[in-house]
């Protein structure tokens, strides 16, 4: 089991989105994928179809669910996505540790042929997930968008969150996402960022601004069963190929 | 149900677009295709691969559009995919049994390759290119006094074999063997076998002359022998030019690009020049703008329009884009003068020259450079004239990019095997020289109209080195008609002419063999004026004079030249196959000889004659026309060559019997004189050329950016410097006149270009760009034109020579030429020989073509 933790560097820079998309751009290439939403906002169902009204999901008041088959939906294609539920109240912070490890063990159960890729949407303020996910993922994709907020957020993230985040056999790479190339002002943070960071920190396929991501989503589909032709799935799929090599799941 | 109802959804869709009939053809040829292929929209985007559309294996059908004989087409085409193997599949196959032999070879098994070959064949073959290999891979002459020893041995050998007498049995025996031996080894790689095909040739061709000076000429007939020694000199003439050609690119250097210090305070400081004289100044601005966006120290890299028009809308632009701008009080000595008076003002290291049409790509500069860190005595770089519109002939004859052009010999082959014998010349363009030598030869020389290449031969005097760098990093405008491409070609003659009298390179000091060899040739090759008219001349001697110019039976004629033609061919196409067909040559000179004759013979008397023409270029051609005044010498010489052969065919019935062998060989002869002198009418049919800037045919992704910032993928298939092709993949999301972004890719940014559609039809668009300044224009160059892989594999269509089927197609040109030669004598004719057209057309049309051969949709923008 991969688990790849899809991460904002601050809040609106389409973590979630990106999380769907990738998942399902990589079920696409036949990997057995999960999305799993870690996010109490409880989105990441919404790019799958499921009724905004229904509250199943991971947590049900406060409590991890006991078999995984109460809470895994599957879509037309085969992705397997589990909503995080809706909940009335926080849960106890005190043990998201020992929920995490719960989940965990479920997740191990969960019987597939080819090797299991998880795609988990994470939420920005919660400390304690983002440790649990530094000692168990493989890759952290984090997200930021071309703009001037994103100078001040890479500062702090490369003081601060960064020496937290690091384990050994957990990769990081950046990803920039609403890339405006007809704008003056992002293409030229675009340009600084990468020129400035290590280029081997960057996914080197961005997400170019696309009205078809958001469109996607209030029809409550994925972008490549909302329009097939639009620039987004080109980039999803790129990315879901490049991932494929890093994590060596080549088919 | 759910499925009657997805069709009937359907067919209310494409009914919105079309009649009932095609509707229904449409919907189920996409049936078909999903249910042949398993392939619907989702497939298709997964696999880039073209073998999942129905269009793949059916090139000439268009689905979009059915036509009446279309289930005609789709039967033969399957039945022949059934039944034969396709080109590509038989490709595949023999690369595959390449790959096997090269494996075997290294084991060096003689008994398990060729499969069709006998044993003893296969035997000696492996064991053939087992000796050759041995050959490449070592010294295999140890020492000097030997290899000084076969070598005198060998070419004994060789003189006996040329001048030995024998009969006609003898020697067609003799020629039966060398030409087995050359197609035996025609198909083996690597260069020994070439020049053994080249060592073959020269003996041939040596031998064939021998014969002709010594038993051919029959002095007893003073008229006869006159002619016959005309005919022998431009045999000669034909002789050397073939030895000294072999000479020239028998060993391409084939150099890289040399690093430059990775310090890049260490790069020089460098001038551009982009000489203009009466240019529009749409042409000169892509140049000006490509070169401000060169890779390189901004404080080091000056440019200059040199513009000896003097025209105040250049100078305003100049000041725009912020490059220099250099004017001078006269315009003496054209071209050359016009760099010299720069050279004194500017102050750069190196300068580099551009025609005013060459738009540099952006790492011309750090892929030259290097080599003058290389070599200290390194005076010049030259890199390829690459050209992005048709030339005339490509455009005449509608064979752009899928045939070598005329000018990829000499850029693709003969300048590098000049650089072999340091001998690589400045071209006028797309080239960096050094401050230092160039004034030491006193700037660029102005004795002659081709300074560029007697510049080069001045700095080779003084011995200093030159490279070639077979890279195109440059790219310009072709000539536009056949008028201009003669006015071109007719400076460079007489500047060649000039040069070979004023600064012989035969004679003087300062260069190497080689470097004499390589010079003289590119002199002697522009006199080919006088012995070509005498080629397409020569057989009318006897069929209308009852000459007998070669004095010997036929059959020994045909015994010695035929062999003689045939070992040429076969060497050419196997040393210059991949850069010049088959035949083709014979085309191009026979179009250039007249015109060439005249001023090159004139330079040769009174070499100080002769002015500077400018070539015209981005001009546009309105309507086909044809160009008399440019064919009407041909159409003498094709109306000659008709009565000759009509008096052959009389002669063929009535004439006596002893003669019949003769009068065969000059009608053949003069058959195939007539095809070559078909095909220069065809080209001097000026094809209309309409678009004022020449669209680039690409295929690169990229994605468009609707008002509503709607991101779609899609294909770019063409550009120009103001407007562009683009293909979606799946529908079309636009209407006529939306404004939208065209992002592209260039290294790892992108950039959204402004630009407005103009025209739609598929899913095709055409688009105008609207650059709101120059900062954006040069970024939409730098995605483009100037890209640093911008040329690298223009030819996407490396098609090997293949003798025969080059024949074929200059035969079909020669006839093409003779058709329309016919509709301008007897308009009334056109409508037969139109419904002959079209009838051949339809036949053609409905037999089975080779998968993946489907014609792009035409582009659309202005």
């Amino acid at each position: 089991m991969k688990l790849i933790a899809v991460k904002g560097l601050f809040g609106g820079a389409g973590t979630t989105t990106i999380a769907a998309n990738l998942a399902n751009a990589m079920r696409r290439r036949k990997h057995p994928v999960i999305a799993l939403d870690l996010c109490a906002t409880n989105s990441l169902r919404l790019h799958f179809g499921m009724p905004i009204g229904d509250p199943r999901g991971l947590f049900r008041s406060g409590r991890l669910v006991d078999d995984l088959r109460e809470a895994a939906f599957e879509t037309d294609n085969g992705l397997i996505y589990l909503p995080h539920g809706e909940i009335d109240e926080q849960p106890d912070r005190t043990d998201i540790e020992g929920i995490l490890g719960g989940l965990y063990e479920l997740l191990q159960r969960f019987e597939s042929p080819q090797e299991l890729i998880v795609f988990i949407d994470v939420p920005n303020s919660e400390s304690t997930i983002l440790n649990w996910l530094t000692t168990h993922a493989e890759i952290m994709l984090h997200v930021l968008t071309p703009e001037p907020r994103a100078y001040p957020a890479l500062r702090y993230f490369s003081r601060i969150t960064w020496p937290q985040i690091q384990h050994q056999g957990l990769r990081h790479w950046l990803l920039l996402n609403q890339c405006a190339p007809h704008l003056e002002l992002s293409r030229d943070i675009a340009d600084l960022l990468r020129r400035e960071l290590d280029p081997h920190l960057l996914v080197p396929t961005f997400i170019q601004r696309d009205q078809h991501i958001p469109e996607a989503l209030a029809t409550q589909q994925t972008t490549f069963d909302f329009t097939i032709g639009a620039q987004a799935n080109v980039e999803f799929a790129a990315i879901a190929e490049w991932l494929e090599e890093r994590l060596e799941v080549k088919q | 149900m759910r499925w009657f109802m997805q069709l009937g959804e359907q067919w209310r869709e494409v009914r919105r677009k079309q009649s009932r009939l095609s509707s229904a053809f449409y919907l189920f040829w996409l049936y078909f295709e999903v249910t042949l292929l398993n392939s619907g929209a989702s497939e298709q985007f997964d696999h880039a691969d073209q073998r999942l559309r129905l269009n793949y294996w059916f090139p000439h059908v268009n689905f979009q559009r059915p036509r009446w004989l279309d289930p005609i087409r789709v039967a033969l085409q399957a039945v022949w995919l059934l039944l034969f193997k396709t080109q590509q599949e038989r490709a595949d196959g023999l690369s595959q049994r390449a790959a096997e032999r090269t494996s075997i070879l290294q084991r060096l098994n003689p008994w398990h390759h060729r499969k069709l070959a006998s044993k003893p064949v296969k035997f000696a073959t492996s064991g053939f290119e087992r000796f050759f290999l041995a050959l490449l891979g070592r010294e295999w002459i140890p020492s000097q006094t030997l290899r000084i020893l076969i070598t005198v041995g060998a070419a004994l050998l060789v003189a006996l074999v040329i001048s030995l007498p024998m009969d006609a049995t003898d020697q067609g025996l003799m020629l039966l063997f060398f030409w087995a031996l050359a197609l035996w080894v025609r198909n083996l790689q690597g260069r020994i076998p070439m020049l053994l095909m080249v060592l073959l040739s020269v003996i041939v061709s040596t031998r064939y002359l021998f014969w002709r000076v010594t038993q051919t000429i029959n002095w007893d007939v003073p008229f006869d022998a006159a002619l016959g020694i005309l005919l022998l000199v431009a045999e000669s003439y034909a002789w050397l030019i073939l030895v000294l050609g072999y000479i020239q690119t028998v060993w391409p250097l084939e150099r890289r690009v040399a690093q430059l210090p990775a310090d890049s305070s260490l790069w020089p400081s460098i001038d551009v020049y982009i000489p203009s004289y009466n240019e529009p100044l749409s042409v000169v601005r892509s140049t000006v703008v490509a070169a401000t966006a060169m890779d390189w120290p901004k404080d080091r890299l000056n440019i200059y329009v040199l513009d000896d028009g003097k025209r105040p809308d250049f100078k305003a632009f100049c000041e725009e884009v912020g490059v220099g701008y250099i004017v001078r009080a006269d315009n003496s000595h054209a071209k050359a003068g016009n760099l010299n008076h720069a050279l004194k003002i500017t102050s750069g290291d190196y300068i580099t020259i551009f025609d005013c049409d060459h738009i540099p790509s952006r790492g011309f500069l750090q892929l030259t450079v290097g080599w003058f860190f290389q070599d200290p005595k390194l005076a010049l770089v030259q890199t390829p004239h690459h050209f992005f519109s048709a030339d005339p002939f490509e455009r005449n004859l509608s064979v752009f990019r899928s045939r070598p052009n005329e000018g990829e010999l000499f850029y693709g082959l003969i300048q590098d095997g000049n650089d072999m014998w340091n001998a690589s010349f400045f071209c006028g363009s797309c080239a960096i020289l050094k401050r230092g030598p160039l004034e030491e030869v006193g700037g660029i020389a102005v004795e002659t109209v081709t300074e560029d290449a007697h510049t080069a031969l001045k700095l080779h005097r003084l011995g200093y080195n030159s490279a070639y760098l077979n890279i195109p990093l440059a790219a310009g405008l072709a000539t536009e008609s056949l008028s201009a491409h003669i006015g071109q070609r007719i400076r460079w003659a007489r500047g060649m002419a000039q040069i070979f009298r004023l600064d012989n390179p035969l004679r003087g000091k300062g260069l190497n063999w080689g470097q004499r060899i390589c010079y003289a040739n590119a002199m002697l090759y522009f006199l080919n004026g006088i012995p070509r008219t005498i080629f397409l001349l020569a057989p009318l001697a006897f069929l209308l004079l009852h000459s007998y110019i070669v004095f010997a039976p036929a059959v020994m004629i045909a015994m010695y030249a035929i062999p003689h033609l045939i070992h040429a061919n076969l060497a050419n196409s196997r040393a210059q196959g991949n850069y010049r067909h088959s035949f083709w040559a014979e085309m191009y000179e026979t179009v250039l000889a007249w015109y060439i004759l005249r001023p090159t013979t004139v330079a040769l008397f009174a070499p100080k004659h002769g002015k500077f023409n400018v070539t015209a270029k981005g001009g546009t051609i309105e309507k086909d026309y044809f160009d008399l005044n440019i064919s009407w010498p041909y159409l003498i010489l094709i109306g000659l060559s008709f009565i000759g052969a009509g008096f052959g065919i009389y002669s063929l019935i009535y004439g006596p019997r002893d003669e019949l062998v003769t009068v065969t060989l000059n009608l053949f002869w003069i058959t195939y004189n007539l095809f070559i002198l078909g095909g220069a009418l065809a080209v001097a049919e000026e094809a209309k050329q309409i678009r004022a800037s020449h669209r680039i045919r690409v295929d690169r992704p990229i994605s468009i950016m609707t008002a509503s910032e709607h991101s779609y993928a899609a294909e770019l298939i063409d550009f120009a410097s103001s407007g562009a092709g683009i293909r979606f993949y799946d529908e079309l999301p636009l209407a006529p006149d939306d404004s939208i972004h065209v992002v592209m890719h260039h290294g790892t940014t992108r950039h959204g270009f402004p630009a407005r559609v103009v025209s739609m039809r598929g899913l095709t668009i055409g688009v105008r760009f609207e650059f709101p300044d120059s900062a954006a224009e040069r970024a939409f160059l730098r995605a483009t034109f100037a890209r640093a892989d911008a040329w690298v594999g223009w030819r996407f269509n490396e098609t090997k020579d293949q003798p025969l089927s080059s024949l074929r197609e200059i035969l079909g040109i020669g006839l093409r030429g003779y058709q329309n030669l016919a509709v301008r004598l007897a308009p009334p004719l056109a409508p037969v020989l139109g419904l002959i057209n079209r009838g051949w057309g339809v036949i053609m049309s409905v037999l089975p073509q080779a998968p993946g051969t489907g014609e792009e949709d035409e582009s659309l923008g202005v």
